[in-house]
């Protein structure tokens, strides 16, 4: 009984805070629907696809200097149904096997090609994103390198590889940060 | 005449029902239908849509253990396991049908005359045979159906597809997501060669739904082990680490999206990089392997004798069914799986079984499948599992095949096991006090091997009557899983006229 009214208080509170909101002009910044509140043309948002089995396995074989017999393009193969799909969306399932591709992938890597000045994101970002650092991913660097300032250099590489792989700007083909 | 109820007399309503139906007592759908109540009248105060759903989601998760269980009764099962065979497996030898004449001892329509159960259920009676007798208790949840025309050996099962409008498995998934239940992923788990049937032959729209096929069990589970990170001087990140940065890439990623993409597909993929970085960290294999629970396997493997003709790529029927069982239990996977299995096609086999246990290997394979079953269901039934919304499984059984083969009284030449019958659909559920579909065993064949047909509104069988088209039972199947017809272009498929689901 009582959580029932606890529930139903908090339901009229909120209610009556965002009805009273809703009265005036909303300053709301950064995430809302309106078209004006987000970096680029909404009408392409919703078109927002994830790399294909063809960018993925390019990125493997040239960025990450692999062969087809390596365990990153085995598992790709294998799960070509999920990275061949048309118009591919971000799901849980393309998450996680995205990112076992991936992370055999920063396993097998020759370093000297994405990353030729040792524990550095610059080369890699550039090559797997097609973007100059930014504010946000230089951030990103700082983080995973504070994470692993007590760990030998190869897992440094490791961490950084996999950071920039799992990127936004790296996993959707049209990614538009709204730095 | 009828007194106006004072403000007064409504709040003692109130209390009243208050004292009746306290939240913690009420059942699921009174509880969503209370969610949803909270939604609808936050809308009237022109509460934002997205806050709307944040507000619900969270009283979903205080009230019904799970966010977004209150979009719909998925969550809550029941969880709908399919099993296609494919050679022309004669589901006889599971269930029968009811013949005519109402004569079961000595109707054609079961695979021997001798040893048939009948078990009256308020619908049509359930025939089973003696191969198939640990049934008996679940009739009341046992619905056997054959519909017309064979199309002969092919992927193409006419009743849980349509070429180019999608196939039971990934309808119901898409269903499900359309519903508001986002397990961890939204694709089925398929044991068995995939290609043998169409389940993974869908339109465009269905991709994302497209069952994930296993070919072993194993593959199944160890896709889900917590991610293993290894350097190329070979250091294995521990942990923590590893934890750590999935927790500062997911962090960036799902701010980015945040920040650049629109709020309604923003929540769409940072719920997915949630999920994600969730199934990396969870150790999920070491929940689904079934080595890992023999107790369940116990429960699972009791009585099992030889498979027969029964072949699912190799695999134990039994650890497959564990898994598919399993992964909806965690909320890793739609409230639907499948496997898919081979038996003979026993075209030529022109004799009747003696009996039980004679060897025979349509009755062999046709006990393993209804041992299996009914130890999976008396499981559920007995509690072993919970549902993701934290209720016991409730769990049903559908079983299809191309072509279902003739079987004829007498053993004469070309008589038992002949072409012609068409697709069957066979549901066997753990709750035989259901009221979802009408129990029972219809159409069937007579002494004469003549098609009986039944009205479904009726139940009158007879000669006359014209077996169900696949199309009609295809709608049924779609009705019976609640499958959203009108988001696929499948409301052609309305189904049986009665009220048979």
């Amino acid at each position: 009984m009582m959580k029932m009214r606890k529930h139903i208080s908090l339901a009229l509170v909120l209610a009556l805070g965002f009805a009273l909101n809703s009265c005036g002009n909303s300053n709301v910044s950064g995430n809302s629907d309106a078209a004006n509140d987000v970096a680029f043309d909404p009408s392409k948002n919703s078109n927002l696809e994830v790399v294909h089995y063809n960018v993925i396995l390019n990125r493997l074989v040239v960025d990450f200097g692999l062969d087809n017999s390596s365990q990153a393009v085995t598992l790709l193969n294998q799960q070509q149904t999920l990275f061949k799909t048309p118009n591919p969306k971000y799901t849980a399932t393309f998450g996680v096997q995205y990112t076992n591709v991936f992370s055999l992938a920063c396993k097998q890597m020759d370093e000297t090609i994405l990353f030729p000045d040792g524990a550095d994101m610059d080369h890699a970002w550039e090559t797997l994103t097609g973007k100059k650092m930014d504010a946000g991913s230089k951030k990103l660097e700082t983080d995973i390198l504070a994470a692993t300032a007590s760990r030998p250099v190869d897992e440094q590489i490791f961490a950084l590889c996999f950071a920039v792989t799992r990127d936004a700007s790296a996993i959707f083909i049209n990614f538009v940060s709204g730095e | 005449m009828k007194k106006n109820k004072t403000f007064h007399d409504y709040v003692e309503e109130m209390k009243k029902n208050k004292e009746q139906l306290p939240l913690h007592k009420m059942d699921e759908l009174s509880r969503r239908n209370f969610i949803q109540s909270v939604g609808a009248f936050l809308g009237a105060l022109m509460v934002p849509s997205m806050i709307r759903l944040e507000t619900m989601s969270n009283l979903s998760r205080k009230i019904l253990g799970n966010s977004t269980a209150f979009a719909a009764g998925f969550g809550s099962g029941p969880l709908d396991l399919h099993i296609y065979l494919r050679a022309g497996f004669p589901s006889r030898y599971i269930t029968g049908y009811f013949g005519d004449d109402g004569v079961l001892a000595s109707d054609a329509n079961v695979p021997w005359a001798t040893g048939v159960t009948s078990t009256a259920t308020g619908d049509m009676p359930v025939i089973l045979p003696p191969n198939a007798q640990g049934l008996v208790p679940f009739a009341g949840a046992i619905q056997h159906i054959v519909a017309e025309n064979s199309t002969g050996h092919t992927e193409y099962f006419q009743c849980t597809q349509r070429p180019g409008m999608g196939e039971l498995l990934a309808l119901r998934a898409a269903t499900e997501d359309d519903a508001g239940y986002k397990p961890l992923l939204s694709t089925p788990f398929v044991f068995g060669n995939a290609s043998n049937v169409a389940v993974q032959d869908l339109p465009s729209t269905l991709t994302a739904f497209t069952p994930t096929a296993f070919n072993t069990v194993a593959n199944a589970y160890q896709q889900f082990s917590p991610l293993a990170l290894t350097t190329n001087q070979g250091n294995t990140l521990t942990d923590s680490l590893r934890n750590t940065l999935l927790g500062i890439v997911g962090s960036k990623f799902e701010n980015d999206i945040k920040k650049g993409v629109l709020k309604k597909d923003a929540t769409l993929i940072t719920s997915a990089s949630e999920q994600t970085v969730k199934i990396l960290k969870t150790n999920y294999a070491d929940e689904l392997n079934p080595a890992n629970d023999a107790p369940t396997m116990a429960l699972l493997t009791a009585g099992l004798g030889g498979q027969g003709n029964l072949s699912v790529s190799g695999m134990n029927p039994a650890q497959a069914l564990y898994v598919m069982i399993k992964q909806a239990v965690l909320g890793i996977g739609p409230m639907t799986a499948g496997m898919i299995g081979t038996t003979g096609d026993w075209h030529n086999f022109n004799t009747l079984p003696a009996g039980d246990g004679n060897g025979d290997q349509r009755e062999v394979t046709g006990e393993f499948i209804a041992t299996l079953i009914t130890n999976a269901i008396s499981a559920a039934q007995a509690g072993t599992w919970e549902n993701p919304n934290g209720t016991n499984l409730e769990i049903r059984f559908h079983i299809h095949s191309e072509f279902s083969r003739t079987i004829a009284l007498g053993g004469t030449a070309n008589d038992d096991n002949g072409d012609g019958q068409g697709c069957t659909s066979l549901v066997i559920g753990s709750n035989p006090a259901q009221t979802d579909y009408k129990s029972g065993c219809y159409g069937g064949t007579n002494a004469s091997s003549q098609e009986v047909g039944f009205n479904p509104t009726t139940n009158a069988h007879a000669a006359s009557i014209p077996w169900v088209s696949p199309d009609i039972l295809f709608g049924h199947k779609l009705n019976l899983l609640k499958i959203k017809k009108d988001l696929f272009n499948l409301t052609n498929y309305a189904g049986f006229p009665g009220d048979m689901a």
